[in-house]
């Protein structure tokens, strides 16, 4: 599996009216080819900019980036910004958390989809387009897809935008499909739902998968690996299987103990405290002050332990391996 | 819509209805005595109580006005008792030639202010947002009539680059009516330096009209546009590589444009409103100078007659608009 | 530091310097409205005084903006211009937002006919543009500030009535308000004490902004004629009366309308950052 997305080391600061605010610290990421790669952490972690990041859609004023975002060998942060930009809508695309929100409310499907088509594919014509279209939404078990073309978004489900968005999405065969906390408007079986109907579909079209989500057990079933972040780090990255039999980092602990289980009697616990203020983060361990572990030691700089596959910024991680 | 719209032209219909009883009650009651009024102190006894029986002001009010009304509906407020025509034929006469500069200022309101806030939200707070943001704040703060004696005094007076007063020039002959409106007319006729002159003329004092409605719709174009920008069907669009000037002119305008067309309607009327002076200064010979000189001189009917007029318009204008609003916003349309 | 709340609401007001610049206009003109017979160079010019020896003089040393027709100060008569529509604007403005105010609450609160019918009268009102119904007001009567006043507030009070009526229809079914008519507060005690106070942010923005407006409706009546008769000094008739005699003598008009310009400019500066201060949409 070659890889197809590589995020090294990558810093993001935000200048705002009171000051910088480092909203990511040297984070590490990458997914293979038709990989599902979770992103996982409370909101305020990260997740979304570091999404935002990869599609170039940060504002270029007061953003300070540095790092590296590889795509199939190019630099994202250093290539021309015309060339990130030919990238969205063909190579990347992205679903976001409200389907009805994020689709426009004056036009109709059809105008929007017919729109993505045209970056997909500039010389179809109408008749090409909207059988095309209609294919799209077939795929996403639309059963009447002229319908729903002829509709504008407030006039459909929340379950049925959810997946006339990832049709959408999946119009142009992406690479890469970011999927930005997908269905958490919608309720859980239709969640449940359309994830299968995009996680079928990217499998069969060879798209990776970039999920963010701040629910771990919509992740269980879905992704390959996990990585969790926290206060704009990513503290643990692991195999899906693995990490949930073995968490290591207590922060991914305290997380699988935050989530509801239908298959047991113990009520979830919530973690205590909340994510930090990133206007001003000092050097070390970010979960400290919310850590049953925490130690003195804590506040020096934490170096990331990679073995097999799994790592994790945690120095008592290191003092059991 | 059907619904919709025949819901507005109930409330049209209600609000002229409420503007005449208002203009009755003003002209006819609050006076006491509207033939005196009218006549001034000057007038004997018997000129008043002449007038008081050809007006029939010693009626019940009531019985007055279903006459208004049943005039009004014909058409007929009586005669203009300073340049004794009907005062219909006085608007007739006088309204096209406001109309020609409504229409020139509207479209300059329209077109340069929802441009103005267009290019001010795509570019936020860099310099085209800026210069916009601060020629918006000159034209509400300063008055127009301040604008107009400026631009005259600049561009006619010390450049002489454009003319005084008026709607043509003295050597020239009015085109043949066909519309009422100059511009238009010599441009039909054929008649090019006719068309340049009226052109001439109709500047300044449209841009001097249209300046307080244009910055009101830059700004709310603006606001809206700055709103439409952070929303998440924007950044779908640009998450899918939409050319970013048909996100500009495409994407987020069709949804923020809604609420600048919701109060264009009462900036038409604002620049009927604001014609009353505007036409004083220019010395333009429209309805509204004279609704002034109607005003002025006591000429009740002509008055009651133009504020009527005025309502009126709108009324039509504002069922013109919540035409197109519904068109374009179809939550509207797909509701009724 | 310690953030004190009054302290931050500066902040937020002032992050647009151009509310501070306004907020210092509209000082510099109370200020010199209040302290106008002290301020100016010439106060008895504000009244009927003839000076033909000295009329018509361009702005110089002695006449720092010059001199109008009949040989007065023209920067005495600005300052107290400054004056009547500072009092103007005060007037016009507490009465529209008192009337709009009692309209829109009442509307919405007895609701049924009452709201129907109110709401129907403000809307007739807002028909007709305010300039020229409070022009056909004053055209049925000698001209007088107080008749002026009154006029503007009757073309006015639609514009506050609908504001309120729009924000308290949005508050009726907030809990406050349940609350309120739960424990048994009064119907009077709902709409002012609960319902009023939660308008104030918008009403007090709306009125910065109206102060501006109302100026300069005023001085666009007395430019047509139609505001305080003379001597009073007023500066829409200043500009009126320096149109007349263009090009020549260009800056009685230029002076005066530049003064109206700064109070209205000052009051818009204000409302936009009160409008950041609070947060208002719009």
């Amino acid at each position: 599996m070659h890889e197809l997305l590589h995020i090294s080391n990558l810093n993001l600061t935000f200048e705002t009216h009171d000051g910088p605010v480092h909203v990511l610290h040297g984070v590490d990421l990458s997914v293979g080819a038709g990989e599902r790669v979770a992103l996982v952490g409370e909101s305020g972690s990260g997740k979304s900019v570091t999404a935002r990041a990869i599609m170039g859609l940060l504002p270029d004023r007061r953003v300070r980036i540095a790092g590296r975002i590889g795509f199939e060998g190019a630099d994202i942060l250093r290539e021309p910004p015309a060339r990130t930009k030919a990238r969205r809508g063909r190579d990347i695309t992205m679903i976001f958390q409200d389907p009805m929100a994020a689709l426009n409310p004056v036009f109709k499907i059809r105008q929007q989809f017919t729109a993505v088509l045209d970056r997909v594919d500039r010389r179809l014509t109408g008749q090409e387009a909207e059988e095309h279209m209609r294919a799209a939404l077939r795929d996403v078990s639309i059963v009447d897809p002229g319908r729903v073309l002829d509709s504008y978004s407030f006039q459909l489900s929340g379950g049925l935008n959810q997946r006339v968005m990832i049709a959408m999405a999946l119009a142009s065969r992406p690479k890469l499909l970011i999927a930005d906390e997908p269905g958490t408007a919608l309720d859980v079986t239709v969640q449940q739902q359309t994830l299968n109907i995009m996680g079928n579909l990217s499998q069969a079209y060879g798209t990776a998968i970039l999920f963010i989500s701040h629910n771990l057990g919509v992740v269980r079933k879905f992704a390959d690996r996990v990585c969790v972040m926290y206060a704009g780090r990513i503290v643990e990255s692991a195999p899906t299987d693995a990490l949930f039999a073995d968490p290591r980092h207590p922060y991914t602990r305290a997380l699988l103990a935050s989530v509801p289980r239908l298959s047991s009697d113990r009520l979830p616990e919530p973690i205590e405290g909340s994510v930090p203020d990133l206007s001003k983060l000092a050097e070390g361990c970010p979960f400290r002050p919310r850590c049953q572990l925490s130690r003195p030691e804590c506040d020096a700089p934490v170096p990331m332990r990679r073995d097999a596959g799994r790592s994790v910024a945690c120095i008592h991680e290191a003092s059991a391996a | 819509m059907t619904k919709f719209l025949l819901g507005r032209l109930v409330s049209g219909v209600i609000v002229i209805v409420g503007v005449s009883i208002f203009m009755f009650f003003l002209a006819r009651v609050i006076p006491g005595d509207p033939a005196r009024l009218a006549l001034g102190p000057e007038a004997s006894a018997a000129q008043v109580e002449a007038m008081r029986q050809q007006m029939g002001f010693h009626e019940p009010y009531v019985e007055q006005y279903l006459r208004f009304v049943g005039g009004a509906v014909n058409f007929d407020f009586g005669r203009s008792l300073y340049t004794d025509n009907p005062v219909s034929q006085d608007i007739a006469a006088t309204f096209p030639a406001t109309l020609e500069l409504v229409i020139f200022a509207g479209l300059a309101m329209t077109l340069i202010g929802g441009a103005m806030g267009i290019a001010s939200a795509h570019f936020k707070d860099r310099w085209p947002d800026n210069s916009a943001r601060i020629l918006s704040l000159l034209a509400v703060a300063m008055p127009n009539f301040v604008w107009a004696l400026f631009l005259m005094l600049i561009l006619s007076f010390w450049l002489g680059v454009l003319p005084l007063t008026g709607r043509l020039s003295e050597s020239l002959a009015a085109p043949p009516a066909f519309t009422g409106l100059y511009t238009v007319d010599a441009l039909i006729a054929g008649e090019w330096q006719v068309f340049l002159d009226a052109l001439a003329h109709i500047v300044l004092p449209a841009v001097a009209l249209s300046l307080p409605g244009l910055a009101q719709i830059s700004r709310l174009t603006r606001t809206n546009m700055v709103d439409s920008y952070d929303r998440p069907f924007v950044e779908f669009a640009r998450a899918y590589g939409f050319p970013e000037r048909s996100i500009a002119l495409k994407w987020a305008l069709r949804p923020a444009i809604i609420p600048t067309l919701m109060i264009l309607g009462m900036q038409i009327v604002a620049l009927l409103g604001n014609a009353f002076i505007v036409e004083t200064i220019f010395h333009w010979p429209g309805m509204a100078k004279y609704g002034v000189n109607a005003i002025v001189r006591k000429d009740l009917n002509a008055m009651v007659a133009v504020v009527m007029f005025i309502s009126v318009f709108f009324v039509l204008i504002n069922m013109l608009i919540d035409t197109l609003v519904s068109f374009i916003d179809p939550k509207i349309r797909l509701k009724a | 530091m310690q953030p004190n709340p009054k302290w931050r609401a500066w902040r937020r007001f002032a992050r647009n310097r151009l509310s501070v610049l306004g907020m210092v206009l509209i000082l510099l003109v109370i200020f010199s409205a209040v302290f106008a017979p002290f301020i100016a160079p010439y106060p008895e010019h504000a009244g009927v005084v003839v000076n033909f020896a000295d009329a018509n003089k361009p702005p110089s040393a002695q006449y720092w903006l010059g001199t109008d027709s009949v040989g007065r100060d023209v920067l005495s008569r600005i300052i107290f211009g400054f004056r009547n529509s500072l009092i103007l604007g005060l007037a016009v403005v507490s009465l529209a937002i008192s009337v709009g105010t009692i309209v829109g609450i009442t509307a919405v609160y007895l609701g049924g006919k009452v709201e129907i019918v109110l709401m129907r009268i403000t809307d007739v009102f807002l028909a007709i543009p305010s300039l020229v119904l409070a022009m056909a007001i004053l055209g049925i009567a000698r001209p007088s500030q107080m008749l002026a006043m009154i006029a503007m507030a009757v073309a006015w009070w639609p514009w506050h009535a609908r504001l309120v009526y729009g924000i308290v229809r949005s508050l009726k079914h907030e809990g406050f308000v349940t609350a309120a008519e739960v424990v048994g507060a009064s119907r009077i005690r709902v709409m002012f004490g609960e319902l009023l106070p939660n308008c104030a942010p918008n009403l007090l923005t709306k009125a910065s902004l109206d102060m501006g407006f109302v100026i300069l409706l005023g001085a666009s009546l007395s430019f047509l004629g139609m505001g305080a008769p003379p001597p009073t000094p007023d500066l829409g008739t200043m500009v009126s009366e320096g149109s007349q005699y263009l090009p020549d003598i260009w800056w009685l008009s230029v002076t005066a309308g530049l003064a109206i310009f700064i109070v209205v400019l000052g009051f818009n500066l204000v409302a936009d950052g009160l409008r950041d201060l609070f947060d208002i949409v719009g």
